[in-house]
């Protein structure tokens, strides 16, 4: 927020101006605005194949006090907020596919939970969106308080298997905290539990959210505008690398098959019963059930798909880091076919030598996971797990 | 609503020979070619984009990257598209006719989403659960920040376009969907690559749609399933137009008819240790890997498993 308060009277206009062809475009691209996006879009650092947290518990805690209604952040804190965090789960299940997120509310002085921990996008999107109904009940108001709400956090994350893990997301407007007690026991308790902590402010770095996130092994973090609110939040999508000591066990797991056509009654997520023609059917019982992954509501099985394990193995196989490359000659775009002029830097896969532009570079790093250059068959880093991938999944 | 659509055609040399007698490439690339005048034709600015899955390479076909001189009469723009597919399809059909490697499918969708995401990101790719208001706003105030409104936008107008036909008005709404007409079964070589694919094109809300000729292709189908998209089992070449028609000539949230649905998609996995399919399996909760039975330590990732059971 500072930077735009220094900044004075911003006149978004004058950045406008007409293309060529007609459009609206805001400035024109440089190697410098190159550098700030793959900057931006962390292309640099590599965690390279390690083992990571694939099963995640998250309490998100949303503050709800009144500095919820500042309007720093456009349109106001509680709206920004609350759209980035419903990208937040969005991207969190499309990550982390078997895992659970719950929803904890900090107003008036208290913590409440207001979505337990479960593992279906669509409830928190739901309670998460209606904070913003006009007659809500939760209406920002009072003050927020962090230690209690980490303690309510806890005393649910604490009863999780240890092969999982327990974290808390806390956006946090306010700059102070009403606590009933010493929050440093709480911090202690944390770190007992192995709950981590994480913190993204919208206002600014506070001392005790620091203390907490550095005990817990946590980030801490501030948004400086809106677009940086959803990096932070969704630079926290990906699994947290696993300590070394992490429990293991091995999970009973249905992979349950898709059955388009025989119409079945089965048992809605809402617990009423309805009828359907398309579902997954339990490999235990041979109930049905409506998505996975979810329990069996019938026998209680974990029912997911073999694709859903294998979204997370791009986690502990990342595409390497593509060299930027200056051209002699104007060429092609390896995966988009735009024109890639000798202006701009230009990215390179290190496996395949294709070159691709920008907007490309930042797609399959991000998104995609897939070099569009390289050949699978010669692919190395791909093939060595290729063997492992075909004996798993068929 | 105007709509992108990269059809993505498999140009295995050896299946197509294996897949009919009488059947030509010639002939199905010209119910390829009538597929897509159609499809041009249902809506002013629809536009389209064809790539060749060869073995070990894949290549657009249509837009190709030579600069074409783009005319002005729609025949006459049909005719000239018709005729770069097919000379680009035979081209690439004969340079890998020797290669016995599966096709190289991943990497066509690779290119397909790459150029689905430059075409479209800024107009309507933008998960749909983000506002309007709050998209608007952050593109306006990130000013700076080369977001892919900015850069689509400004890289269209700085550089020539390579094809005619690949504008998309940035303030139009376009529906981006993926075809593939696939004659090769699955090759486990690429499914990891193919799958990320289909995450990614599940992300961002492509559809693909699926003709698939000759075998069953388990990994399309859960493609098709994944992303919303339709199955279509065509027996016979001959069929092709008939299937292409019925099924992909309107996005699939136009569809008059009612889609076709696969009655059984299996999304068993096979463990580890014997090569098992098994449809309940006991998974290493550090790396995910399957195994059918309980055992001391992941083979994998050589984690211990501690005594207790998990969840």
């Amino acid at each position: 927020m500072a930077d735009r308060i220094e900044a004075g009277v911003e006149y978004v206009w004058d950045e406008v101006r007409e293309g060529e062809d007609g459009t609206l475009c805001i400035d024109e691209i440089t190697a410098q605005t190159h550098t700030r996006v793959r900057k931006r879009h962390a292309l640099a650092p590599q965690l390279g194949p390690c083992k990571r947290g694939m099963i995640r518990h998250v309490y998100l805690v949303v503050d709800l006090s009144q500095d919820m209604d500042d309007d720093d952040l456009k349109p106001n804190r509680l709206t920004c907020t609350v759209h980035n965090l419903i990208d937040f789960v969005h991207s969190f299940f499309h990550e982390n596919p078997i895992s659970d997120m719950g929803v904890i509310v900090m107003r008036e002085g208290v913590a409440r939970v207001i979505c337990e921990l479960n593992g279906n996008k669509d409830v928190l999107v739901e309670h998460l969106s209606a904070l913003l109904h006009p007659k809500t009940p939760l209406f920002p108001a009072g003050e927020a308080s962090l230690q209690n709400a980490l303690a309510v956090a806890r005393r649910s994350l604490r009863s999780i298997p240890s092969h999982a893990t327990r974290e808390v997301v806390i956006v946090q407007a306010t700059l102070a905290s009403c606590d009933p007690g010493n929050i440093l026991d709480t911090i202690k308790s944390l770190r007992s539990d192995k709950v981590t902590v994480n913190v993204v402010g919208l206002a600014a770095a506070v001392r005790i959210c620091e203390t907490v996130c550095k005990e817990t092994g946590g980030i801490h973090a501030v948004a400086l505008d809106e677009d940086h609110l959803g990096e932070l939040l969704l630079a926290l999508t990906t699994p947290p690398a696993a300590p070394a000591d992490a429990d293991a066990t091995q999970m009973r797991l249905g992979f349950a098959a898709y059955e388009g056509r025989r119409p079945t009654v089965r048992r809605q997520k809402d617990g009423q019963l309805g009828i359907t023609t398309g579902g997954y059917v339990c490999p235990q019982c041979r109930a049905k059930v409506s998505d996975i992954p979810q329990r069996c509501t019938t026998c209680g099985l974990m029912l997911v798909s073999s694709p859903h394990l294998a979204k997370t193995f791009h986690h502990m196989f990342p595409l390497p880091v593509f060299k930027e490359v200056t051209l002699a000659a104007a060429e092609w775009c390896a995966g988009c076919t735009q024109p890639l002029p000798t202006t701009l830097p230009a990215y390179e896969c290190p496996s395949c030598g294709a070159r691709v532009c920008l907007d490309c570079d930042v797609y399959v790093h991000r998104e995609l996971h897939n070099c569009p250059g390289c050949p699978v068959t010669a692919d190395s880093w791909t093939q060595h797990n290729t063997d492992q991938q075909r004996q798993q999944h068929t | 609503m105007s709509s992108l659509f990269v059809l993505i055609v498999d140009l295995h040399p050896a299946r197509w020979k294996q897949l009919s007698e009488d059947a030509s490439l010639d002939e199905a690339m010209n119910q390829i070619c009538v597929f897509l005048n159609a499809q041009l034709s249902v809506h002013v600015s629809n536009t389209i984009a064809v790539i060749g899955a060869a073995p070990k390479k894949s290549m657009f076909l249509y837009p190709s990257a030579v600069k074409m001189p783009s005319p002005d009469d729609r025949q006459e723009l049909f005719s000239e598209m018709n005729a770069t597919i097919l000379a680009n399809a035979t081209k690439l059909f004969n340079e890998q006719s020797g290669e016995r490697h599966p096709s190289d499918l991943a990497g066509a969708l690779s290119k397909a989403l790459c150029f689905i995401n430059r075409t479209v990101r800024g107009t309507s790719l933008q998960p749909q659960h983000t506002t309007a208001s709050s998209s608007v706003t952050s593109r306006f105030i990130a000013g700076d920040k080369a977001t892919p409104a900015s850069s689509s936008s400004s890289s269209s107008s700085s550089a020539p376009k390579a094809a005619g036909r690949d504008r998309v008005s940035s303030g139009a709404r376009v529906t981006p969907r993926i075809g593939v007409v696939s004659v090769s079964p699955d090759s486990s070589v690429e499914y990891f690559a193919a799958m990320n694919c289909i995450f990614a094109a599940q992300k961002n809300d492509v559809p693909i749609d699926v003709c698939a000729m000759g075998e069953e292709a388990a990994i399309l189908q859960q493609a098709a399933h994944l992303t919303n998209g339709t199955y279509v089992k065509v027996h016979h070449p001959s069929q092709l137009l008939q299937s292409l028609m019925m099924g992909f000539v309107t996005s699939s949230d136009a569809h008059v008819l009612v889609r076709p649905v696969q009655r059984r998609i299996n999304f068993d996995a096979s463990c580890f240790c014997h090569g098992r399919t098994v449809d309940i399996g006991y998974v290493c909760t550090v790396c995910l890997s399957v195994y059918c039975e309980r055992l001391a330590s992941c083979r994998i990732c050589g984690a211990e498993f501690s005594d207790k059971p998990g969840a």
